[in-house]
């Protein structure tokens, strides 16, 4: 066996698990990717890397036990030694689940287990290119063997976006730039619209730190990425983020506070008596004149249920977002761009935690309502973008301990079917719902430090990734793993770095200057 | 590379056959007959020296360079044995080394063979036909499984002489005797001819340095000597040789690594002498792997692969068996065969550890 690919031959042991022999001096890595070449079968199995382990050739009972103690002592006087003929001595053996094995160039599920002894190899192109078929057309990354890559180029298939995304990460694993490069992909594919919300301010410019880049600086940006923020930003496309009280429902204000029954109840009759102007009126009557017009209308109401509406309501003309002035909202414009496919930013970045939650719920719901609307309405349903509505930190407003009524949480249950989609990024995924997290049809699986969150997302994910734990433990920055029903297995891709990324792409990008067409909106 | 997959620990199928018909052949034309005495075969041991620890230890430095260093060693076994019939089987093989790593190894399958130990002399004979190497000596009784392994060790060290490049070392397992049943001429010219190329020659006895074929006890006397204790040395312990000596080697004792808990009795060719410091530095060069600490690890390689251990041999009775069973003898012979092993079954073990490896 001379090739430089060979690094073991096969000792066992079952068709969930498979194990073999490798050299003393080779280095192979949790998570790698090797291939069993089956020549009685004519079929290359692949299979994954899930534990390496010690293995010798002496049969003496507690051996290397001995050898370590003879060392210590030669240590401790000094002494040099050496290991003699450690690749006949000494070996490695690497623990393996099958993926399934190639056969005429077709992916099967596995089912049987190759010829004991047969040589593993590190795959080749040749036998890898059948996951080309599987790239799905947003591409994030290249495939990762262990700690290299093969110029395989990965990532997902836009048609399940509207089957929701997971993007899970302990900080610092490479969530927000996955999460650039994903975007920048479907700024690219021009066929599905993106809804980002950016808490931390990273997105446009890549935040605070020097070297980073963000969406503005992408080669499309010009004619396909848009902005909403209060913030001082430069950019072609930037605009000012506002919110009408007309838009606000009070689906929405459940968000930042607690309402009693009869509170809720009041809610619920203002919303019906003034329609759209409801919050308007709440907070701009005093509180004589409200109780008196509801009266009129045989509503009656505690004094002090309607005095904590109306001091509620009134919090809310603190938000530089919210404006009275209905003329002007940054919610329909922002739909009519993402139904379009174009790719929005929301920047929420120096609002506060009230705000920000009540800006993502009014804007979320209006994205499903008119999604819906077109879906019962219009004939024009198909030529609608499918869109994703990209959430960072997700857990704070998906937490399984707040319930799962908000608007988030049905857009999980029903986006699917209204082209809308969620991407969840989270660095806690423990505090979401199984259930939630189940129907997240991607994920991508980074670097997560507590067993808990890792636990909870090997449940929960398309493949059968429960033997990946060490591996997503040892993830390093940047490196993922993509579950989805359109993969044959949990897809190891090493992500793109941003910034390299549009290095990258600027070349083909220099001529094609686009500019959106005027009548969009 | 390839991985050791114990494809030399095997007994063709052919060979058990043709071997099971023999048995068949001899058995029916056997009469018991008394078994041969055992003797000593180890020739007359040079004249040592008076006093070991007067002795100069020099002390012993590493070479510079790497060589290519050799290792060889023979496995035999008795398999089966029933009056005058025995099933013997035996093998040499070798490795190459490149500082500490392998870089090659050869060991066939063994070669077996059933006689009837009447007919010694006859058999032995013909195995010596294609060599220059001819019985001299007719009073020494033969046990053939060892002359047999003895002769496959002598003609693997001729092959690996002739293709050795200049200052490779060949290390032999046991000692550099003469072995008197055969002429000198022939023996002499094979060390000659190592010295002439240059090629050098080291036997290291594996069971113990402070005995000299189990007859001479040697006192060396560093116990006490912090000094010997902590380095790396050698002494010579055979006064000169002379020049008609029939002996092989000079006789040393060398202590290999600091480590070591033992010296080590060391033979070098005696045509070979300016050489001695060199030889003695590969030596030492690979006899600091930290299991084996002291002795050469070459040796300790090349004796794993070329013994027929316990198991093998029990491997090797079972093919003989399924060979047996076709035949019309199979329980009769069998029983014949194994009654005799089983009353030897200690004797057996003792051979096993000590000249069956
Ligand atoms: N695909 C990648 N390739 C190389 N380095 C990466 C990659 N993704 C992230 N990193 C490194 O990790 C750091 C943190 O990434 P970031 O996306 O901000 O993590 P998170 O959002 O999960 O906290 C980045 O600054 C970068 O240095
Ligand atoms: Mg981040």
């Amino acid at each position: 066996m001379t090739s430089n690919r060979f690094i073991g031959r096969l000792i066992g042991k079952s068709v969930s698990e498979l194990s073999f022999r490798s050299f003393y001096a080779g280095h192979i890595s949790i998570g790698s990717i090797v291939m069993v070449d089956d020549d009685d079968t004519n079929r290359k199995y692949l299979l994954r890397v899930i534990d390496v382990s010690y293995g010798h050739e002496s049969s003496e009972a507690n051996w290397a036990e001995k050898v370590a103690g003879r060392m210590m002592e030669e240590d401790q006087k000094d002494r040099l030694y050496r290991i003699h003929d450690p690749e006949r001595r000494l070996y490695k053996i690497v623990k393996c689940s099958p993926l399934g094995y190639i056969q005429n160039n077709k992916f099967n599920r596995p089912r049987s287990i190759p010829t004991h002894f047969s040589p593993v190899l590190l795959p080749d192109m040749e036998t890898m290119e059948f996951l080309r078929e599987y790239s799905g057309d947003l591409i994030v990354g290249y495939l990762r063997c262990g700690e290299d890559t093969m110029d395989i180029s990965l990532g997902m298939d836009g048609s399940t976006l509207s089957q929701h995304v997971g993007i899970f990460a302990t900080t610092g694993m490479g969530k927000s730039n996955l999460m650039k490069v994903l975007a920048s992909a479907i700024m690219e594919s021009k066929e599905y619209g993106l809804l980002i919300f950016d808490p931390h301010g990273e997105y446009f410019d890549g935040g605070r730190e020097a070297d980073r880049k963000g969406l503005k600086d992408h080669p499309l940006a010009d004619s396909r990425f848009f902005t909403r923020t209060l913030r001082n930003l430069k950019g072609a496309q930037v605009d000012k983020l506002s919110i009408p009280f007309s838009e606000i429902e009070i689906e929405d204000i459940t968000q930042i506070f607690g309402f009693s029954q009869a509170q809720y109840e009041a809610l619920q009759a203002i919303r019906i008596k003034y329609g759209k102007e409801w919050l308007y009126k709440l907070c701009t009557k005093d509180l004589e004149s409200l109780l008196e017009e509801l009266q009129s209308s045989q509503l009656s109401f505690h004094e002090s249920t309607m005095a904590v509406l109306i001091r509620r309501a009134k919090r809310l003309l603190e938000f530089r977002t919210v404006n009275k002035d209905k003329s002007y909202s940054t919610v329909g414009d922002i739909l009519g761009k993402i139904q379009n496919g174009y790719t929005v930013l929301v920047d929420t970045a120096n609002l506060s935690q009230d705000e920000e939650t009540l800006v993502t719920s009014v804007i979320t719901r209006a994205v499903l309502k008119s999604y819906k609307r077109k879906y019962q309405t219009e004939g024009d349903f198909e030529k609608l973008s499918p869109c994703l509505i990209m959430l960072e930190e997700a857990q704070r407003v998906l937490m399984a301990s707040t319930g799962d009524t908000n608007i988030f949480h049905r857009i999980v249950r029903e986006g699917r079917k209204f082209k809308v989609g969620l991407g969840v990024i989270t660095q806690q995924p423990k505090l979401l719902s199984e259930e939630l997290l189940s129907q997240l049809n991607s994920m991508f699986i980074l670097g997560l430090a507590d067993e808990r969150d890792r636990n909870i997302v090997r449940s929960s994910s398309k493949q059968d990734i429960s033997s990946l734990s060490t591996e997503i433990q040892t993830l390093a920055a940047g490196e993922a793993l993509l579950t989805s029903p359109t993969v044959p297995f949990a897809l190891p891709i090493k992500v793109f770095l941003y910034e390299d990324y549009l290095k990258a792409i600027k070349t083909n990008y220099k001529q094609t200057v686009e500019k959106p067409a005027e009548d969009f909106f | 590379m390839q991985f050791q997959t114990g494809e030399h620990n095997y007994l063709r199928r052919s060979q058990a056959e043709s071997t099971a018909a023999e048995l068949g052949c001899l058995f029916s034309g056997t009469a018991p007959v008394p078994a041969m005495p055992k003797g000593e075969q180890s020739g007359s041991i040079p004249p040592l020296i008076d006093n070991l620890e007067d002795a100069p230890a020099l002390k012993i430095i590493f070479p510079q360079k790497k060589y290519e260093i050799l290792a060889i060693d023979g496995g035999s076994s008795v398999l089966a044995k029933g009056g005058n019939i025995e099933v013997i089987a035996w093998r040499a093989g070798c490795v190459s080394f490149d500082d500490i790593n392998r870089v090659d190894e050869k060991c066939p399958p063994p070669e077996i063979l059933a006689y009837n130990r009447l007919t010694v002399q006859d058999i032995l004979s013909d195995y010596l036909a294609d060599t220059d190497v001819t019985i001299v000596s007719q009073e020494q009784p033969i046990r053939l499984v060892d002359e047999l392994r003895w002769l496959e060790e002598w003609k693997l060290l001729s092959r690996l002489i002739e293709n050795s490049r200049p200052q490779s070392l060949i290390l032999i397992d046991g000692s550099l005797h003469l072995n008197p049943l055969y002429n000198a001429d022939s023996q002499h010219g094979l060390f000659k001819n190592a010295a002439e190329k240059k090629v050098y020659l080291a036997a290291v006895t594996k069971t113990s340095s402070l005995s000299i074929d189990r007859t001479t006890p040697i006192d060396i006397g560093i116990k006490n000597n912090t000094e010997l204790n902590n380095s790396i040395w050698y002494k010579k312990i055979n006064q000169k040789l002379k020049a008609d000596s029939l002996w092989l080697g000079d006789i040393y004792l060398a202590r290999l690594h600091s480590g070591a808990d033992k010296q080590y009795r060391v033979d070098l060719n005696r045509f070979d002498e300016d050489n001695t410091d060199e030889i003695m530095g590969m030596i030492a060069s690979v006899s600091d792997d930290v299991e084996f600490a002291g002795y050469p690890y070459p040796l300790a390689a090349a004796h794993r692969l070329a013994r027929i251990d316990s198991i093998f041999k029990q491997d090797m009775l079972n093919s003989l068996k399924i060979a047996l069973d076709n035949s019309d003898f199979s329980l009769e012979l069998w029983q014949y065969l194994t009654r005799d092993i089983h009353d030897k079954l200690n004797a057996d073990i003792m051979e096993l550890t000590h000249n069956d490896q």
